[in-house]
């Protein structure tokens, strides 16, 4: 009888044994033979080269993926997006025998590592084919869990940055729920060997949703960590995603430093707010901080078509509504429109800013993009520097090349950047502009370009340093040969000269904004300045009326206080003129020009003719000296003592001075504005 | 008979028609005739001195009649008076009627000036500039040959101001005495 038992056994471990090399053997023969198609199909539908290595079936109920990669294709073809060196599947026997298909209950994805820029191009690129896997994978309960994953961000200077992610997610019946953490990591490569130089972040998420029926209800979306705390939740009905939730991102320097940070009560009253369906405004918000709460969002999905809307919430306090269209396919499409409004923004900087509209119109690559983009900026006038009161940039043909980022180059087809302020409306047009911006340094981004300028060009360099904000910006730029009558859009007192302009200038707006350099027009014409008219007219010098100039240069002035042009140096045959024109900002004029007049010029004037008998021959050139003063809009006006006129004075009896200086008067009272409407400058001088 | 009749209600109708339009043009001169009373004696007290009487009666027009004649001349009266008495703040509250009412009147400018001493006294950096914007814009100067213009105005108290105005100076005198310097320039 034991003989028999001992027989039997041996039986039953031989079949056992049989059993285990035979199905290990079969399943690994199929496997073997699958995995060329499974490949194969993979690759057919992915839009990157995908490749196993070894697939093997592990008795009883497992199966080894081994070396799973993903792979560019085309030029840019050697870059893998992502390695998975083990994946492990574990799989239910019976229900795999019943259902005849593998039904995997368990998968281990262990240490995956790749880059985080190409598994993001990745999933972009094949997101679709990814959502269709998933809708069309057998439905079970399944627990997917991720050890060890490691993908690079980005190389440092001194080392590489990281991301490190675990975490675990399991469909149970109709809940989906998941849980884990995201580490960003500095490591430094020293003697070919990567040693951890710090733990930047650690951030935790946590999900949970639940199926009935036709809705999804995301019951919470929490990501928490140091600087950084996210609740999202919503539902999803009849490809309608509806969202809300608040998010704090605090910056390490708002909480070190001396600034006050958002503390349990803001977050107490914030949520509380939040579940009345609206939070109050957050007091104490420090600079750095960035507060998105009440994000209240309806989005019609339809992939890869998303209707937004709505997507509404406060920025910092500050509300921001965003809606549009887009089309997530390849290039994604984008129609996108937002609304600010800043005021209030911060506590105790109360901007003058009142809204700022954004729109954007174009098609989004894997590295470029290319659109329309306008932006309108409406300010409080009464709390702007000189009343300023909109700023609308307009761009068409925009386009953006990423590819080799952080290099990015630009093109804009026509651009337009206006403004208006208390003194009227300001606009700079370019065309065909090309450029290039590095995003790469740390702080200073540098951008170069160069532009059509009003029938000439212009050439600058900006550097944005964008470590404070607002960000500070200084820039160069060099005009060459742009016609000066079509400046007038831009300063219209440019509509009154012809010539090409020359110029170089630099700007900045911090520590506080200011445009300086100097102009040089060549070959021109004044044309209708009021003080030469004024001239003209009052001394019977119609020749003043247009003055035909070799050469002008000036230097120029922009700042918050004045504006005004200085060393003056305008060359003509019968003319010259050299002094200063100061306008500050409460429309307050100061300035001082000498004219010297030709003799040939003086001599067409009857009330010259006989006065230029006092001055010696070989005196080319008599000299007027003025000086300006007073409002722009009623400009008061001195002849200044000189050499001429001390002549001219002595020359003249008293009562003839008085004389001129009474019909002078009388020309002024008489040009005085009878009504409101009618104001002075429209009749008098007011300087240029 | 019948047209006796109708002659007689003409007549009725005419009369009655005759003592409105009388009534109406009699009221009306007397309605001008008070404040125009209360005017002459104001400046009569102004020219004597007696500030406080002119301010009555000054008042008594912006009272009553605030669309006089006279309500120019008793509004600049009563701003100048409360500024008189260092009630800041009913002075600027009529000044700045005054130069809003009186655009064109020769006391805007002086009123402007008034404005500006009151920013000045107050501090006030920004309404400081914005007056001497304003009072700089008010006139244009031409100084050919000569380096200064004098602009003299007796105000409705009797008061009398001078306004040396220079280049780019202006400076105001109120009964001989520096009131007011204001520097237009850089």
């Amino acid at each position: 009888m034991r003989k028999f038992f001992t027989q039997i056994s041996a039986w039953l471990l031989a079949v056992i044994v049989l059993s285990f090399i035979v199905t290990t053997v079969a399943f690994n023969i199929i496997l073997a033979v699958v995995k060329p198609a499974l490949i194969k199909n993979a690759t057919e539908h992915f839009k990157h080269d995908v490749s196993i290595k070894h697939v093997i079936y592990l008795f009883p109920d497992r199966i080894i993926f081994k070396k799973f990669v993903i792979d560019e294709r085309g030029d840019a073809g050697g870059k893998t997006p992502f390695i998975l060196p083990t994946v492990i599947g574990k799989f239910s026997i019976l229900k795999t025998i019943l259902n005849r298909k593998i039904l995997f209950s368990e998968i281990d994805i262990y240490k995956a590592q790749g880059s985080w820029p190409l598994f993001c191009r990745f999933v972009s690129k094949n997101w679709t084919e990814i959502i269709r896997m998933i809708g069309k994978s057998p439905k079970g309960d399944v627990r997917v869990k991720l050890s060890k994953g490691k993908f690079l961000l980005n190389d440092l200077a001194d080392g590489r940055r990281f991301l490190l992610a675990d975490g675990v997610c399991s469909v149970k019946g109709k809940v989906i729920a998941g849980e884990g953490e995201l580490r960003f990591e500095k490591y430094r490569v020293r003697d070919e060997r990567t040693e951890r130089v710090s733990q930047e972040t650690l951030l935790n998420y946590q999900f949970n949703t639940e199926w009935a029926g036709d809705i999804i209800f995301l019951n919470s979306f929490v990501m928490a960590g140091d600087n950084i705390y996210c609740k999202l939740w919503g539902e999803w009905q009849k490809q309608q995603l509806q969202l809300n939730g608040f998010t704090f991102l605090n910056s390490k320097e708002s909480q070190k430093g001396n600034q006050k940070s958002i503390n349990i009560f803001d977050r107490v009253k914030l949520l509380i707010g939040v579940l009345k369906g609206r939070s109050a405004a957050i007091e104490g918000l420090t600079a750095g901080s960035i507060y998105l709460t009440d994000i209240d969002s309806l989005i019609d999905i339809n992939l890869p078509a998303f209707d937004i809307k709505k997507f509404d919430f406060n920025f910092n306090n500050a509300p921001i509504s965003l809606h549009g269209k887009v089309f997530a396919a390849d290039p994604v499409v984008l129609e996108l429109g937002l609304t600010a409004f800043p005021v209030n923004a911060r506590e105790g900087k109360q901007g003058n800013l009142l809204r700022s509209d954004i729109d954007i119109k174009g098609n989004l690559r894997e590295d470029s993009f290319s659109g329309d983009g306008t932006l309108n900026l409406k300010f409080e006038p009464e709390r702007s520097v000189n009343g300023l009161e909109r700023i609308g940039v307009l761009l068409n043909g925009v386009s953006l090349d990423y590819a080799r980022y952080p290099a990015v180059s630009q093109k804009v087809k026509r651009g337009s950047a206006s403004w208006k302020v208390k003194g009227g409306e300001h606009k700079l047009s370019v065309n065909d502009m090309i450029g290039s911006l590095d995003l790469g340094a740390d702080n200073v981004k540098v951008m170069d370009f160069k532009t059509g300028f009003y029938d000439g060009m212009l050439e600058g360099e900006v550097w944005i340093d964008t470590e404070q904000l607002p960000f500070h910006i200084t820039s160069e730029l060099v005009v060459n040969g742009a016609e000066a009558n079509q400046l007038d859009e831009l300063v219209t007192y440019f509509s009154k000269i012809t010539g090409k302009v020359n110029s170089t200038m630099t700007f900045q707006n911090y520590p506080e904004m200011k445009l300086q350099g100097d102009i040089n027009i060549e070959d021109g014409r004044l044309e209708n300045f009021k003080f030469f008219k004024w001239l003209a007219g009052t001394f019977v010098l119609p020749s003043l009326a247009a003055v035909d100039f070799d050469e002008t240069r000036l230097q120029f002035h922009v700042g918050p206080e004045k504006a005004g042009i200085e060393d003056i140096a305008l060359s003509s045959r019968d003319l010259k003129l050299t002094g200063y024109y100061y306008v500050n900002r409460h429309s307050l004029v100061s300035s001082n020009l000498v004219l010297f007049f030709g003799r040939e010029l003086l001599d067409s004037s009857p009330k010259f003719k006989s006065i230029l008998k006092l001055f010696p021959n070989d005196m080319r050139y008599l000299d007027f000296n003025f000086q300006l003063s007073g409002n722009k809009s009623a400009v008061n006006f001195m002849w200044v003592p000189s050499a001429s006129k001390i002549i001219i004075e002595e020359a003249l009896p008293d009562f003839i001075e008085r004389s001129i200086e009474r019909r002078i008067d009388e020309k002024l009272d008489s040009a005085e504005p009878k009504s409101k409407d009618d104001t002075p400058h429209t009749k008098n001088f007011k300087g240029f | 008979m019948c047209f006796l009749m109708r002659k007689k209600y003409q007549i009725i109708i005419i009369q009655v028609a005759f003592w409105l339009v009388l009534a109406c043009c009699s009221g009306r001169i007397l309605y001008a005739g008070e404040d125009a009373n209360l005017y002459k004696k104001a400046s009569q007290f102004a020219k004597q001195g007696d500030r406080e009487f002119a301010f009555m009666n000054y008042r008594a027009i912006l009272k009553g009649y605030p669309k006089s004649r006279f309500t120019e001349k008793a509004l600049f009266a009563n701003a100048e008076y409360y500024s008189i008495l260092t009630k800041y703040g009913d002075a600027k509250v009529h000044f700045e009627d005054y130069v809003k009412d009186f655009p064109d009147s020769k006391g805007k400018f002086f009123a402007l000036v008034h404005l500006w001493k009151l920013a000045e006294r107050k501090g006030d950096e920004a309404l400081l500039a914005e007056y001497t914007s304003q009072i700089a814009s008010n006139e244009q100067m031409s100084f050919i040959f000569r380096d200064r213009k004098e602009i003299f105005f007796q105000s409705p108290l009797a008061c009398q101001y001078r306004a040396v105005i220079q280049i780019d100076t202006i400076k105001i005198f109120l009964e001989g005495v520096l009131f007011a310097e204001i520097l237009y320039t850089d």
